[in-house]
């Protein structure tokens, strides 16, 4: 009872943290409407104040803009990515584990090669290969998720296809297909819900590890991640650039974290009865 | 493991054949083995399904499948678990109209709701919207006989369909399955361990034991002259209303199939067992006219 308890209060922080900063993102910019892009040199490197609440950086511009702006290219990116890894994955995991033997075989295999290569390393290979853009950045974070939403639907998915209903729906003559789309899939729902809530996190944190890299979306459109590197250099007389970006990095991948673990948590019982 | 094993038996248009046995005993691998929904590791090593002329175990999948539903449709045994618990009962059977019928959706729903009525559900537009967990034991199985009969098969296989619900529902449930057969002039095979519901449903009985058939007649044949000794155990442990004393059972329980015993299956449990009972497999005779029986009490007549 008490273990329900805890869980459900990081549930709510994971959902109020994550639900904050979305709404800070989204709304932001209309509220705070500093121009991030306004260069103001006599001005550069200014700690926070009551004008500018995160400082300026190294060409006088309003952090706080820069930061509106770079969490939305944040989400813009993790969300995309998580989209593309749930594209993939999910009807590689229903079919693995619907049809089983060697198409299960050949599936899970080519998963764990991907999951063989740190999240990070493979999204770096990737943009390496692909060149450096917002684009390429979706894609190769979205590349290194797949395989999470391939196993976990594909346990749902071996389960589910052995339950009566499943051969019920077989011996109405409905065919492999239907039964995968129609009857099985919205089964695997709730499973996938706490996926994207977890992937989102790590996709965030990855995206950030690749700005700071210098891999991720390109100036002038960075996101936080690309900010912190801009900062970077300037953490021991300018600490704001780089620190209140990074704080607003852990604030959006604790955020979904804990919601998709309280969820987890909350659906898991009812999943295995 | 050979789960059943020189089976055969034919069931007429308009014929209603029970298979009865205790759990074990190979009925329902019997039953998903004709369409072919027998899940691996189960196997079907020989034999055929002869359905309207043609054989079930040869056909390609794409014939098969328009039988499945449409032909021949089966009624399982706990209708909550053959229903999809994400999906209101009412789109579930038009589902079995869209997919054999190529109706629209909407008209898949008229005809639902008319399905309804007829399984003898009192308000069937409510019950077309809810979902399966809200429906009780006896009105989910309306629902399962409502998808199965949606496309007015010739055969209806029925495995169990009354173990999981409450005795005056079970009469019911019948009596709606008994009134759809007169109505389409449906073929009735009903699996079930339970004789008594055997003799009210169906014209003919085969008694199945560890795989084997061991007796087969029609209903009247069999209760009035039971000729197998497990069968006529069967009948005598079938609780009497004015009956005092204790219930008769059968000694023993049904034998390991990885192991069967040697000769007759049944010897180690019968009454009347002889010496050649626990060497020699006895083969199916006619006992009488239209009654066959696999034992050595019954060499020929």
């Amino acid at each position: 009872m008490l273990h329900l308890l805890r869980h459900n209060r990081s549930t709510l922080v994971g959902a109020v943290l994550f639900g904050f900063f979305v709404i800070v993102i989204t709304l932001g910019r209309a509220v705070y409407q500093v121009n991030p892009f306004a260069v103001n040199t006599s001005n550069k490197l200014a700690p926070p104040s009551i004008t500018a609440l995160f400082g300026t950086d190294l060409l006088g511009r309003d952090l706080v803009a820069r930061a509106l702006l770079g969490g939305a290219i944040s989400l813009y990116v993790s969300v995309l990515s998580v989209a593309f890894s749930m594209a993939l994955g999910v009807p590689l995991g229903l079919v693995a584990g619907y049809t089983k033997g060697l198409v299960d075989e050949l599936i899970m295999r080519v998963m764990d090669i991907i999951l063989a290569f740190p999240a990070l390393v493979l999204a770096l290979l990737i943009v390496a290969v692909l060149g450096i853009g917002i684009n390429n950045a979706i894609i190769a974070i979205g590349f290194t998720g797949i395989p999470v939403f391939a196993r976990i639907v594909r346990g749902v998915v071996l389960r589910i296809s052995e339950l009566e209903y499943v051969e019920a729906a077989r011996a109405l003559g409905f065919g492999n297909l239907r039964i995968m789309v129609r009857h099985v899939l919205p089964n695997v729902r709730s499973v996938i819900i706490v996926q994207v809530t977890l992937s989102l996190a790590a996709a965030i944190l990855t995206e950030a590890a690749l700005s700071f890299l210098g891999l991720g979306a390109p100036a002038p459109l960075q996101s936080l991640g690309g900010i912190v590197q801009e900062g970077f250099p300037y953490l021991q007389n300018a600490w704001w650039y780089a620190v209140l970006p990074g704080i607003l990095v852990t604030v959006a991948v604790l955020g979904p974290n804990f919601l998709g673990d309280g969820l987890r948590d909350l659906l898991d019982p009812r999943l295995r009865g | 493991m050979k789960a059943v094993e020189g089976l055969s038996f034919d069931v007429d248009k308009d014929d209603s054949l029970a298979i009865v046995g205790e759990s074990g005993c190979g009925k329902t691998t019997v039953a998903l083995s004709i369409l072919r929904i027998l899940r691996p590791p189960g196997r079907i090593i020989s034999g055929q399904a002869l359905f309207e002329g043609t054989d079930l175990l040869t056909m390609p999948p794409s014939e098969l499948r328009r039988i499945r539903g449409e032909k021949i449709g089966m009624i399982f045994q706990q209708p909550q678990a053959y229903l999809n618990p994400v999906l209101k009962s009412g789109p579930q059977i038009a589902e079995v109209l869209e997919i054999h019928r190529g109706h629209n959706h909407h008209k898949a729903m008229e005809e639902t709701v008319s399905l309804l009525r007829e399984v003898g559900i009192p308000s069937p537009e409510e019950t077309a919207r809810r979902y399966p967990f809200e429906l009780s034991g006896g009105m989910a199985q309306r629902v399962i006989i409502a998808m199965a009969l949606a496309c007015s098969p010739s055969l209806i296989i029925a495995d169990e369909p009354t173990s999981a619900l409450d005795v005056t529902v079970q009469a019911q449930i019948l009596e709606t399955i008994r009134k759809l057969r007169e109505r389409y002039q449906t073929s009735l095979v009903l699996i079930t361990h339970d004789l008594s519901l055997a003799a009210a449903a169906c014209a003919k009985i085969i008694v199945m034991y560890a795989g084997r058939l061991v007796e087969a007649g029609d209903t009247d044949a069999i209760f009035k002259n039971p000729k197998h000794p497990y069968t006529q155990l069967l009948i005598a442990s079938i609780p009497r209303i004015h009956s005092t004393g204790e219930l008769a059972g059968i000694a023993g329980s049904p034998p390991n199939l990885v192991n069967p015993p040697t000769g007759c299956r049944f010897h180690p449990r019968c009454p009347h067992v002889m010496d050649i009972c626990k060497s020699v497999d006895p083969e199916l005779t006619a006992a009488e006219a239209g009654h066959i029986v696999a034992c050595h009490l019954h060499k020929g007549v």
